[in-house]
């Protein structure tokens, strides 16, 4: 049997596992195993090795710290103030507050790594609130799946890391290569949004009442504790208080500071006032405390129970349970892959169709979202750039460029069923299916590949000129 | 026909992952292909901590490690992190030559054979000022990542952080680091240029990679294919040591064009660092007992 | 019986949810140390442990309360008595995996313990002690597993499919994630 058919067969079976309702961690390892049973005479001693390490990483730590800061904002009013906050300032253009969707996974996934975290955090938000206003589910689903996303594609991102060590590029140059694709992700997706909303008058809520400037300003006053938020995870970092990893952990003290309320952040900033006014700590060190008590003296009553906080925990655990158990499961399978050399054999495949550059990338553009149905992210770059970076840089493409190109198709595989984390975390805020999920994902899909297109088309103005400029070549 | 599995955690393009492919290619010709390995790079099939245990389980036969990685495990992996204890190339194969039998020895007991060691080029410092006297790594947030890099720091009055080598860029440019030590190459493969200002040489540590073999894979072996085997692992071995020097030049030039200054050790602060890596050469003998003891002696001698 | 494997589900739930503030600790205690000139030893190393005992502390109670993910739509449109012969090979599918994964977890573990195999960081910790979370937690999600399968064989339905579907009676997807 050749790897081809051997491949198929493998896929086949993990559609019929997936399809009979066996859970997706599993039915990976079940297809790992099967797999490795042909190449390997112990494929347990794999499970274990690949169960250990997927789950027991440095980096991956920052997941479910990112995903209980959601959590504890979940509990505190953000949902309403950053929908009245946000609100006043897109509800004339056409879409109306579907907009927000995108505006607030570009502005988490400029504090968080990864895409099912900011996924979670921002759907935790705003789904209850746009089917409370009564506007299209499947654009809200859809379009809240697919800018999660935003959150590898927008530094910092775990996928760029990941990327950036095993091609050996700078990872300051591919994080700030991702700016501007982001950016344009978002104006794509709300592009279509706004085109799709006036093609559908009949699907719109009723158009919500005009307001004066000063209003606007007044609602968007609420956004302040989520600004501050941001504030601090990023300025942590920038001020060299912390790594991009342990900015995590000061987002969840951010939030549990925004969910204790006033009085909290009263006694705090009495505290620092006092320990600096007594010269326990000096004038440089009473900002950063300030900013913390900032966030609860802003953001009014309290809403940190004691059971709240134990909810919020508990929450977060099961979360981080579920999608690190995948990970696991996905691991062990690209173990199994990479013993069997099914990867290796299609990317050579590739090399012997003789293509030019532009077919070479259209091509990879193929594998890469055939890859992604079944894989995740971090298996899908580390498992093929040994193959496929040689092949880039001979067609004379920018690694800094392919790094951004392989983390769009790595959101693309984000919602593309069997596998997709993002569709799982919809899956599980909707309790919709995931064919359901996936079709409502796919306009904003063709958007992601639209871009695609676009950064390959200008790959200086779009990708590579901002790192150049900024750290002057 | 027998068909391994080598496992390396290293990057493809690096000068250890070329050699090894070059290994599994003459092994191919010197077999007639009836041993074949299959090099899996760059942590695909594992990652650098699981590699060591690998080939003790069976997972994989060949596997390439780090050697310093192990000190926990035993103070013979550790001999040639220790700072300022060989001064040049020759030193180091010398010191390789040295720290075989040793290392044998103990991978025997686990069921592990030595293949061959190579170097990592010569680790120097990288500051944002030029390391005039070593007031400059007094006070700085100095990187370690291991008890002997964290000793060095505690020496030299430095503060000790830990940064994994991803979040370096981020680690500089937000002063969480402010100095380190890690090779040119290193340097490279993480755009030091990104990050740092001065790139000094001073042969703190040269490092080497082992690449181990499973005993009872090699055994299993007819006695032709085990005999080229070790002569093809001898081959690799000198190449690598040659691909070791190039990539020392080359990287270092590579640093100076991207825009590093390169600095020079002044015979002053050298002999402070001596003095330094002298309490700590004492330091790993006290660990290490009397074949410590024997081994230093032994290249000092030479 | 009952009342001891929901206290042991919880308890698991427990630890993990432990784990998940003590990640939160490790890292606020680096950065402070940090600022005070100390280093917090082999904080990179007891983060990713915690993040193993997280995950896999947490397996049994959260595949109880049907949060662990599948891909449902094909037993949705089983008639009941279908549904309750896919549920239990479903079941005894994963049973059989999850068996298989504590046993080679385990023997992982085990096998630290023999060689005495340590991490490779700034400080030695014996990594038979992290690893001890992989096989506990999934001996206890297979203790589960075979809970549910019992619970179907009964007659009754999944436990996982019910919580499910409360929480979505109650209009409550996303206060459950
Ligand atoms: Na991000
Ligand atoms: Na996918």
């Amino acid at each position: 049997m050749d790897l081809l058919t051997f491949a198929l067969l493998l896929l086949v079976l993990l559609c019929i596992l997936l399809g009979a309702g066996l859970w997706i961690a599993m039915s990976l390892a079940a297809v790992g195993y099967i797999a490795m049973v042909f190449v390997h005479p112990s494929p347990g001693l794999f499970l274990a090795s690949s169960f250990w390490e997927a789950t027991g990483s440095w980096t991956l730590a920052a997941l479910p710290m990112f995903v209980w800061m959601g959590e504890i904002l979940f509990r505190t009013k953000l949902s309403e103030e950053l929908f009245n906050g946000l609100a006043p300032w897109v509800r004339r253009i056409p879409g109306g507050l579907l907009h927000v969707n995108i505006l607030a996974c570009g502005i988490f996934g400029s504090v968080s790594g990864s895409s099912a975290a900011t996924c979670a955090t921002v759907s935790k938000i705003a789904l209850p609130e746009l089917k409370r206003r009564g506007y299209d589910e499947n654009v809200a689903v859809g379009s809240l799946a697919t800018s999660g996303t935003l959150g590898i594609l927008i530094p910092p991102s775990i996928i760029m890391v990941v990327y950036a060590v095993a091609a050996e590029v700078s990872i300051i140059r591919v994080f700030i290569a991702g700016c501007i694709p982001g950016l344009l992700v978002m104006l794509l997706f709300s592009a279509y949004i706004a085109i799709w909303a006036m093609l559908n008058p009949s699907k719109q809520p009723r158009a919500e009442p005009r307001m004066s400037l000063a209003g606007k300003l007044r609602a968007s006053a609420k956004l302040i504790p989520c600004a501050v938020l941001i504030v601090v995870v990023i300025g942590t970092m920038f001020v060299g208080w912390a790594t991009a990893t342990e900015a995590a952990a000061f987002g969840v003290l951010g939030a549990l500071l925004m969910a204790a309320g006033w009085r909290t952040g009263a006694v705090l900033l009495a505290a620092d006032l006092l320990a600096w006014a007594f010269g326990v700590i000096g004038f440089s060190e009473v900002w950063p405390i300030a900013f913390f008590a900032l966030l609860g003296l802003a953001a009014g009553e309290s809403v940190l129970t004691w059971q709240a906080f134990l909810d919020s925990v508990k929450g977060a655990t099961r979360l981080s349970c579920m999608i690190m158990f995948i990970l696991a499961g996905a691991a062990f399978l690209t173990k199994a892959m990479a013993l069997t050399g099914i990867p290796a054999a299609l990317a050579e495949g590739v090399v012997h169709l003789n293509l030019g550059p532009y077919g070479l990338i259209a091509i990879l553009t193929v594998v890469y979202v055939l890859l992604g149905t079944a894989l995740d992210g971090v298996s899908m770059i580390v498992l093929t750039t040994s193959i496929v970076i040689p092949l880039v840089q001979q067609a004379g493409f920018d690694l800094v460029w392919f790094g951004i190109f392989i983390v769009l198709l790595v959101e693309i595989a984000e919602i593309t069923p069997p596998v997709g984390f993002n569709l799982f975390v919809m899956q599980t805020m909707t309790g919709k299916e995931q064919t359901e999920v996936a079709m409502a994902s796919l306009p904003f899909f063709l958007m992601l590949v639209l871009t695609v297109v676009l950064c390959t088309l200008f790959p200086v103005t779009l990708v590579t000129g901002l790192p150049d400029l900024l750290l002057s070549r | 026909q027998t068909r391994w599995q080598l496992a390396s955690a290293y990057p493809d393009g690096n000068f250890h992952t070329r050699n090894l492919r070059e290994f599994c290619a003459d092994l191919d010709q010197a077999t007639g292909s009836k041993l074949q390995v299959q090099l899996h790079g760059n942590a695909s099939l594992l990652p650098m901590p699981q590699i060591k245990r690998g080939v003790q389980t069976g997972q994989v036969q060949i596997g390439e490690i780090l050697l310093t990685a192990y000190s926990n495990e035993d103070p013979f992996f550790d001999a040639d992190a220790v700072p300022f204890l060989v001064p040049d190339f020759a030193g180091a194969r010398r010191l390789a030559e040295l720290q075989r039998p040793y290392i044998e020895a103990r991978l025997a007991r686990q069921g592990l054979s030595l293949l061959y060691t190579v170097t990592w080029p010569a680790a120097g410092f990288y500051t944002q000022v030029p390391l005039t006297s070593l007031d400059v790594l007094k006070g700085s947030r100095f990187r370690t990542f291991s008890p002997l890099t964290n000793r060095f720091a505690a020496l030299v009055g430095a503060n000790p952080v830990l940064v994994q080598q991803a979040e370096l860029a981020q680690a500089f440019a937000t002063g969480i680091a402010t100095a380190m030590v890690t090779s040119a190459q290193t340097g490279v493969d993480t755009s030091a240029w990104d990050y740092a200002k001065v790139f000094t040489p001073a042969t703190f540590s040269m490092t080497k990679n082992a690449i181990l073999i499973s005993r009872r894979a090699l055994e299993g072996l007819p006695a032709d294919q085990q005999a080229a085997v070790k002569a093809m692992a001898q081959k690799a071995e000198d190449r690598g040591w040659t691909y070791a020097a190039e990539a020392q030049k080359a990287s270092e030039a590579r640093l100076a064009e991207k825009g590093l200054t390169i600095g020079t050790v002044s015979p002053a602060v050298m002999a402070e660092l001596k003095q330094i890596g002298n309490t700590m050469t004492e330091e790993w003998v006290q660990r290490a007992g009397e074949d410590g003891r024997k081994l230093v002696d032994a290249l000092r001698a030479a | 019986m009952r009342r001891l494997l929901d206290v042991l589900y919880a308890l698991g739930a427990g630890l993990a949810a432990l784990s998940l503030f003590a990640i939160f600790c490790v890292m606020m205690a680096q950065v402070v140390l940090r600022e005070m000139q100390l280093q917090l030893p082999a904080a990179d190393d007891v983060s990713a442990y915690l993040c193993v005992s997280t995950t896999f502390f947490a397996l049994a109670a959260t595949f109880k309360r049907g949060e662990l993910i599948r891909v449902g739509m094909a037993l949705d449109r089983l008639g009941p008595a279908a549904r309750r012969w896919a549920e239990l090979l479903v079941l005894g599918l994963a049973a059989v995996l999850i068996a298989y994964v504590t046993f080679w977890t385990a023997q992982d573990m085990w096998f630290s313990w023999e060689i005495e195999e340590v991490a490779q960081g700034t400080v030695p910790i014996p990594l038979w002690i992290p690893k001890l979370a992989v096989p506990l937690g999934t001996g206890l999600l297979l203790i589960a597993i075979l809970d549910e399968f019992v619970t179907v064989l009964g007659g009754a339905r999944p436990g996982y499919v019910v919580a499910a579907e409360e929480r979505a009676a109650a209009g409550d997807f996303s206060a459950e994630v």
